[in-house]
């Protein structure tokens, strides 16, 4: 028998069943063990034909005969998954397919970081804190400044304030007379309104209830371009009648009335008098913010004796322009009317002009400089979280050089390492981004019980598509950021370098010049951030130690609404508040008990609800000069003026409402304690 | 029979009983391709011939199904083999098979079998 080297005829059978395998997408392995038992089993028939005394030819022939003519072989194999298989990726080698390309980049980058997992929770931990402090951020801007009104053409929405430079008063409040005759005369705007903030006690359906609500005139609705979901809206009808009919807000309608329409129609009890439910307003309505209910400003009503003073200055006033027309003309307009007033009634409204402002500009005006401010070192935070990866990815450097020369010899260029390490980057920047947005998600929930009652439009803040895109466009930047730097520098230093490591020590140095540049920037940013904070505190701090005239120590204020229906005349109030304030003597704990009430200009009680609070220390002149009308910066009293019956303080009205001094009538435990306004 | 006819019945009894033939001599032990090839010839007395592109995409595709499990196996003095055997699944799939053309042959022996014009 030929004694045939056994690698020769293995090579043999190799080629033909090599051949016929052709066409197949087998990995190269499985051709590989494919070809392998094939030609084991040929080489087996061979040599036992051999043996069995055929000559090679014979059993050459006899052997190729266990093949069939033809391309059997690849026929029967095609169907087979193994002769369908996805080639295995060579590192850096493009596949012909930027999704495919896109995939394998992926791959890498996930097995790469999860190599290394202290380093990527490092880095996802520190950019979910930069990146959700953004998200957060961002959110209460896009809330709060860049969300448009809920109202049809909010843009075209005005507030209209009395402007009266000589006194000091850029924007104040406006008086019954001179919005009637806006509304009279002008012809810029589709819709004028006014309204007053004011409150009520609720006694129906549960417990009574405190009510915040607003008194508004015929048309207020209209020129928000608001309907109500049920029912109606006032008329002129309902505010000559009186104030008893209410429209209900949407939030009161369904906490306290249980969501029945039904209840349109029906009545309720505020401050003792039944009101007629006329409507109720949608969701999401709420002008102005606080308002959970809306009655009509009558003439009739308390405000009856206000509403004829053409100097009393206490209402609100919305105007919607009419299409058409632009701001800048129907300010010319307004100025107009206004120099026509000042000329009719010199007394009242000497120097008195008219401010239009965009309603959202008002709304948003007070916080957009605090809010952008907070946005910049939200900014900066984010900056610094980047500094702070980009050096944990050029620390990692060293550790990865060789498996870059590695990928680079396979055929990987510069570009594709490059585009490989940012892809590692960018897995970071989701991963942190979407912890970021969780971390934001959760900041957003605590922002009711945390944020200052200044914040507008509260109610809209939420995590929605924006913010998400936001969040997005944010990781991916901050992976560009942070991970540029050092992509960079490893890929030319994977493409310059050979397995040999040659040129470690000029590698090493160019890393640590750039980390002592990203550690320099990192530096530079936190001390910006540091010194603004310490200001911010040393401002707190300030604002908290400010002397307010009184000790606030152990003092508790109480609001009290008394029904007008019952304590309609003075003698009825007083024995009220006299047994009140000796019941509350008689208790034990309290040390003293006090009580103030203002009385405003003309005989009318006013009604007006004004939070004060003092205490002057026993046997002190405590009063100091009052300065009246200016802006308000805090709900705290800001001075006082002295009269025959005490000293009274200067009280703050509501936000972005200018305060006027009063005289006071006071109890003698008023300058004992810190007492709250009680209407009369 | 005519010689056509002999080879189309050969052929498709073949192709309904390839499965059969290939779990059943699995059944005793893991044999190699060429192992499996010799026997099914020389158990059928030479009518079974399993050409070698027939016969190993037959294995491959009851690999791929669960039936079979290959793996290479190298002993002292030989060379490497791919060795196959059943699985679970494949025990099970050849008792039901077997049932099958137990039942089948049964019946053509009760049309066929015995009974002349």
């Amino acid at each position: 028998m030929p004694d045939l080297p056994e690698q020769s005829s293995r090579t043999r059978w190799a080629g033909e069943v090599r051949a016929r395998l052709a066409g197949l997408k087998l990995s190269p392995t499985r051709e590989a063990e494919i070809v392998s038992e094939l030609s084991d089993h040929l080489d087996d028939h061979w040599r036992e034909r051999i043996a069995a005394g055929a000559s090679t030819d014979e059993a050459t022939h006899a052997t190729l005969a266990l093949f069939r003519d033809g391309d059997f072989l690849a026929r029967y194999m095609a169907p087979l998954r193994q002769s369908n298989a996805t080639p295995p990726p060579v590192p850096g080698r493009r596949t012909g397919s930027m999704l495919a390309d896109l995939r394998q980049d992926v791959r890498y980058a996930l097995r790469a970081n999860w190599k290394r997992p202290a380093l990527a929770l490092a880095a996802i931990f520190t950019l979910a804190l930069g990146i959700g402090a953004n998200s957060a951020i961002f959110t209460v801007v896009r809330a709060v400044l860049l969300r448009p009104l809920p109202y049809p053409s909010p843009d075209r929405l005005t507030m209209l304030w009395t402007h009266n430079p000589r006194q000091g008063y850029d924007k104040d409040v406006s008086t019954y007379p001179n919005f009637a005759d806006w509304r009279r005369q002008s012809a810029s705007f589709e819709g004028l309104a006014a309204y007053i903030e004011s409150d009520y006690t609720l006694t129906e359906a549960g417990d009574p209830a405190h009510i915040s609500a607003a008194l508004v005139t015929p048309g207020f609705f209209e020129t928000l371009g608001v309907a109500p979901a049920y029912g109606r809206t006032f008329g002129a009808r309902d505010a000559a009648a009186g104030e008893r009919v209410a429209v209900l807000g949407h939030g009161l309608w369904q906490t306290r009335f249980g969501g029945d329409p039904a209840i349109v129609g029906g009545s309720v009890m505020l401050n003792g008098v039944s009101h007629e439910v006329a409507g109720v307003m949608p969701a999401g309505f709420g002008h102005p913010d606080a308002a959970q209910l809306w009655t009509p400003l009558a003439p009739s009503g308390r405000f009856a004796d206000l509403m004829q003073a053409r100097g009393s200055y206490w209402l609100q006033v919305i105007g919607r322009l009419t299409p058409g027309i632009a701001r800048g003309d129907a300010q010319a307009e307004m100025d107009r009317i206004a120099t026509a007033l000042e000329r009719q009634y010199p007394e009242t409204n000497a120097g008195i002009g008219v401010r239009i402002v965009p309603m959202h500009e008002e709304i948003v005006g007070d916080v957009r400089q605090p809010l952008l401010i907070l946005f910049g070192a939200a900014a900066f935070v984010l900056l610094i979280a980047c500094a702070n990866v980009a050096n944990l990815l050029l620390a990692r450097a060293a550790s990865r050089r060789k498996e870059l020369a590695i990928r680079a010899a396979l055929g990987a260029g510069r570009g594709r390492l490059l585009r490989q390490l940012l892809m590692e980057s960018l897995v970071l920047a989701v991963a942190g981004g979407a912890a970021g947005l969780l971390l934001a998600w959760w900041g957003i929930q605590a922002l009711p019980s945390l944020a200052p009652s200044t914040l507008p439009r509260l109610t809209d803040i939420r995590i929605d598509g924006l913010v998400i895109l936001y969040t997005t466009l944010a990781s991916i930047t901050t992976a560009l950021v942070f991970g540029a730097g050092p992509a960079l520098r490893d890929a030319a230093a994977a493409a310059g370098t050979s397995l040999k490591e040659r040129g470690q020590a000029e590698s090493a140095s160019r890393g640590r010049r750039l980390r002592s540049v990203v550690a320099t920037l990192e530096i530079a940013v936190a001390l910006v951030l540091v010194i603004g904070a310490g200001l911010l505190v040393r401002s707190f701090i300030k604002l908290n130690s400010e002397d307010l005239g009184f000790d606030p120590r152990r003092v508790l204020a109480v609001r009290i609404h008394l029904p007008a229906a019952r304590y309609a005349e003075r003698p009825q109030i007083a024995g009220f508040y006299d047994d009140f304030v000796s019941r509350l003597r008689a208790l034990p704990g309290v040390e003293s008990v006090g009580l103030a009430s203002s009385v405003q200009r003309g005989s009318s009680p006013p009604s007006l609800p004004w939070r004060v609070g003092l205490r002057c220390r026993a046997t002190s002149a405590i009063c100091r000069s009052a300065t009246t009308r200016s802006r308000p910066t805090s709900s705290r009293p800001s001075g006082f003026r002295c009269g025959a019956a005490g000293c009274s303080p200067m009280q703050m009205g509501p936000r972005r409402r200018s305060p006027w001094s009063s005289t006071s009538c006071s109890s003698g435990g008023s300058f004992q304690t810190m007492i709250h306004w009680a209407s009369v | 029979m005519s010689d056509i006819n002999t080879r189309a019945l050969d052929r498709e009894l073949k192709r309904g009983s390839a499965e059969l033939l290939i779990l059943s001599l699995l059944d005793a032990r893991p044999r190699h391709g060429y192992d499996l090839s010799k026997l099914i010839h020389q158990r059928s007395g030479g009518d079974l011939t399993f050409h070698i592109d027939s016969l190993y995409p037959l294995l491959y595709r009851l690999e791929e199904r669960g039936w079979i499990k290959g793996a290479w196996v190298e002993k002292p003095d030989e060379r490497r083999r791919r060795f196959y055997k059943l699985t679970p699944t494949g025990r099970r799939v050849l008792a039901e098979q077997r049932r099958t053309w137990n039942a089948f042959v049964r019946a053509v022996r009760r049309v066929t079998g015995g009974q002349h014009a």
